[in-house]
């Protein structure tokens, strides 16, 4: 192990285990990081970047969103099927409210004061209302339903549904399902640019990101990125989209004017989510291999001059470095050895 | 396959994980991430391919056209 492996890169902040669903307020400095393998919610300083509290929530906190108004931070408790609700003033863990099963996904909708979870093994979004802290409606999704986002323009909030290649309309005021656009394979995160009449879905599987046309309801456009984007944001001033390549460690800078990827930002191991401060324009990334958010700052003005090409990894022709693991199943090391003369291939996967 | 970055109770974690998606075959454990490191991967899933003399022949190939067309190749009798 090279020390560049061992230590977090510099500028990133070391949080809870598995980091995933993250938010920062601009106003109050401070960030909220879902720390899914710690059952915690790691709350940091935006200027200081130190964890100035960890604040226990349910079983595998995966989404996270942060009411502003209402003062409080809700957590998606996958493993707990429930949502818990964290006071910002007191940091302390005020109510926790029962949901359905794993709740993987969470959506804000400041408007309508209304917090939509996905509810990832039932297929169905728990309505709360973010004031009353109560499930209000249950609205059917589809296979894995998941990640969320609201659109106040056209009052409607939209759940990607990662095993049905699809997104689910919700109305804003009824609850209603008010239809459906077919997506593209996977799709695990996304990101709403109301204004505009966009959102971007990043599709894990395919290495993608669709641009989504919300007034036509389809697919105008997929962006090839680097590789399983699980993250999406977008720049503070609407000209940029970020993706977490949560198979490369980097995230992707693209433009969203011409669709190219700009540039490839290396953060810690294996990110998730990614949330951008919109004072600063400063990207907060939730390293989930690294337990660290990483933080990097976005100053390009133009297309730069070079624009990311795929490499070849230095391994390809050399021989695989040995190894001796332990068997999942009884603990007993396996060895190269026992492969050689074989073709094979090593999948590299974690739980989360 | 190879459970990376697990952080807290890797083999029931890795265990839970194959049971949920049916996986069967042989699942190893890297727990503190060390191997992954030696092979200078920073993210997940990724595929290593290995031939018959140990060498490696591709890196990544994790989409399903990636897969089909290093596997394609990798089948080939000469390949």
């Amino acid at each position: 192990m090279t020390m560049s492996d061992s230590f977090p890169a510099p500028g990133a902040i070391p949080v809870g285990h598995g980091p995933e669903g993250i938010a920062v307020d601009a106003e109050s400095r401070r960030g909220y990081v879902a720390c899914a393998r710690s059952n915690s919610v790691a709350v940091f300083d935006l200027d200081s970047r130190e964890v100035v509290a960890e604040v226990p929530v349910g079983r595998e906190p995966i989404g996270l969103v942060h009411d502003r108004q209402g003062g409080h931070v809700f957590t998606t408790d996958a493993r707990s099927d429930t949502v818990s609700v964290i006071d910002t003033a007191t940091l302390k863990t005020v109510k926790q409210i029962p949901v359905q099963h794993y709740p993987a996904g969470a959506g804000f909708y400041p408007e309508r004061r209304k917090v939509y979870v996905g509810n990832t093994a039932d297929n169905t979004v728990s309505v709360i209302d973010a004031d009353r802290l109560e499930v209000i409606a249950t609205v059917p999704a589809k296979t894995a339903a998941g990640s969320l986002g609201s659109d106040p323009v056209r009052d409607r909030v939209y759940c990607v549904n990662f095993g049905d290649a699809s997104m689910t309309l919700i109305d804003g005021q009824t609850n209603e399902p008010i239809g459906e656009i077919k997506l593209d394979y996977a799709p695990c995160k996304i990101a709403v640019d109301a204004p505009r009449g966009r959102a971007y879905v990043a599709n894990s599987l395919v290495s993608t990101v669709a641009v989504v046309d919300l007034d036509r309801q389809e697919v105008v456009e997929t962006l090839t990125v680097e590789r399983a984007p699980v993250g999406m944001g977008l720049g503070r001033r609407g000209d940029r989209i970020y993706a977490a390549n949560r198979g490369t460690g980097r995230v992707s800078v693209i433009d969203r004017q011409t669709g190219r990827e700009w540039a490839r930002v290396p953060v810690g191991k294996a990110p998730g989510d990614l949330a951008v401060d919109q004072a600063s324009g400063t990207i907060y990334v939730s390293d989930a291999g690294t337990s660290t958010v990483s933080v990097f700052q976005d100053r390009l003005d133009d297309e730069p001059s070079e624009l990311p090409s795929d490499w070849r990894h230095p391994l390809i022709g050399k021989p695989l470095p040995p190894f001796s693991l332990p068997d999942m199943v009884d603990g007993r090391p396996r060895t190269t050895e026992e492969y050689r003369g074989k073709k094979y291939i090593l999948n590299f996967f974690a739980s989360w | 396959m190879v459970n990376v970055w697990e952080h807290v109770d890797p083999r029931g974690e890795a265990l839970h994980f194959c049971k949920i998606h049916n996986i069967q075959g042989t699942v190893l454990i890297d727990a503190t991430g060390e191997y992954i490191a030696r092979l200078g991967l920073r993210g997940v899933p990724h595929n290593v391919v290995v031939d018959k003399k140990g060498i490696v022949q591709a890196v990544g190939v994790t989409t399903p056209d990636e897969v089909r067309a290093t596997l394609t190749k990798l089948l080939l009798p000469f390949g």
